[in-house]
């Protein structure tokens, strides 16, 4: 994307925000989506057809979108005021063991993110744990990292040899275990990396880490 | 110390714990102070109210702290909504980046058709690209999107890159132009 288009998106968004106030000092609040749907959609309960339905609206209504983000403030921070409860899993402290014995912080080194894209990555911000680097697995596939204390969730990708995306998933946990569906071939090398989504809107990123499967 | 005193403790830790993530994360989401003022004071009475001893507080599970308080950031919705007046008093005093105070009436009226037609141009993508669209210029980000709509990040991303490619066309098709937009 070149400057002058990422200039072009700002003034684009300003436009566009500036037309949303502008359209709430007049809005027919009747035609809002009702609180229970805007949380349900913050909750992610709402069916997919409701979802779409109730987002179009809200990226169209400063109002909506306001109150959206009051409720996703309040779920965010109560699930980050309440973190010291859901961290320190027996697995994690298992998986340090193991990796520690195996050479620990050594492993993990830093290694050519896939090509092409644009997915934003850090410098190992976030530590893979196992599998270890460029280890043949066997299936199920388990992939467990370091928790990021600042993290409110993060998303795993497994890429195939060509950096694809084969799996992509979003989670609170630190473990993620590939289901049967993704087609992973015997004595295929596939990568992995992990991303971490923090309140502060960062998004620090693990290395990217080579496996194999056995054959 | 009295049993008034540890459950003044026990809540006001939870309290202060979740007021300081809760301002300092609202804030760099641009929410403003009033936003975050009321939030507070109505999560706090609604935690004396539930949590009416300290064994109560401290014993408190995530859950329950959740249902709380997400019931007293909904109630505080439906209240404003109650008194409409209010929000529109809000948004007439927000700042607008583009339109400064005193601007002439013509550059007022170009803006503000510049901006429907942008609406229009918007109304016209193809589902769900518009939607995808829309929120990033509402302001979320691509993982937020995604979070929102339960989709994935790759999904959004290129649902993102096609809908704004065909902005950009619709847009210059209308004789607006990067220049103009800018």
């Amino acid at each position: 994307m070149s400057d002058t288009h990422e200039l072009n998106d700002q003034a684009l968004e300003r436009a566009y925000r500036t037309m949303l106030e502008r359209r709430a000092k007049a809005q027919d609040r009747r035609e809002c989506a009702t609180p229970e749907e805007v949380l349900a959609v913050v909750e992610g309960k709402a069916p997919e057809p409701e979802r779409v339905r109730i987002l179009r609206h809200v990226g169209s209504c400063a109002l909506c979108h306001k109150e959206l983000e009051l409720l996703r403030l309040t779920a965010d921070v109560v699930h980050e005021v309440a973190r010291p409860q859901w961290t320190s899993k027996p697995v994690l402290a298992a998986a340090a063991g193991v990796v520690l014995v195996l050479g620990g912080v050594a492993l993990w080194s830093s290694r050519g993110g896939p090509g092409g894209g644009d997915i934003e990555r850090g410098a190992g911000a976030i530590e893979l744990l196992l599998p270890a680097e460029d280890t043949a697995v066997s299936r199920p596939l388990t992939l467990v990292w370091a928790s990021d204390p600042a993290a409110s969730r993060y998303q795993l990708e497994l890429l195939d040899r060509n950096g694809s995306p084969m799996y992509v998933v979003e989670t609170h946990d630190t473990v993620a275990a590939v289901p049967d569906s993704v087609k992973l071939e015997p004595g295929g090398e596939y990568r992995w990396w992990v991303r971490s989504a923090r309140l502060d809107g960062t998004q620090p990123a693990s290395t990217v880490r080579r496996l194999r499967i056995a054959p | 110390m009295s049993p008034r005193d540890s459950l003044s403790g026990a809540l006001d830790s939870v309290i202060s714990r979740f007021s300081r993530m809760l301002r300092s994360v609202g804030r760099r989401r641009g929410l403003d102070d009033a936003d975050l003022d009321e939030m507070e004071q109505e999560v706090r009475l609604r935690l004396w109210k539930a949590l009416a001893t300290s064994d109560r507080v401290r014993g408190a599970k995530t859950s329950y702290l959740y249902q709380t308080a997400m019931s007293a950031t909904l109630d505080m919705i439906r209240r404003r909504r109650a008194r409409p007046q209010e929000d529109l008093e809000t948004m007439e005093a927000a700042d607008s980046p583009d339109v400064p105070v005193g601007a002439a009436p013509d550059v007022e009226f170009e803006r503000s058709e510049l901006a429907a037609r942008i609406d229009h141009a918007i109304d016209e993508l193809p589902e769900p690209r518009d939607v995808v669209v829309r929120l990033h210029l509402s302001g979320y980000h691509r993982n937020e999107i995604a979070e929102l709509l339960g989709w994935t990040e790759p999904k959004v991303r290129n649902l993102l890159y096609r809908g704004l490619e065909d902005l950009r066309a619709s847009l210059l098709a209308r004789g607006i132009g990067p220049r103009r937009v800018a």
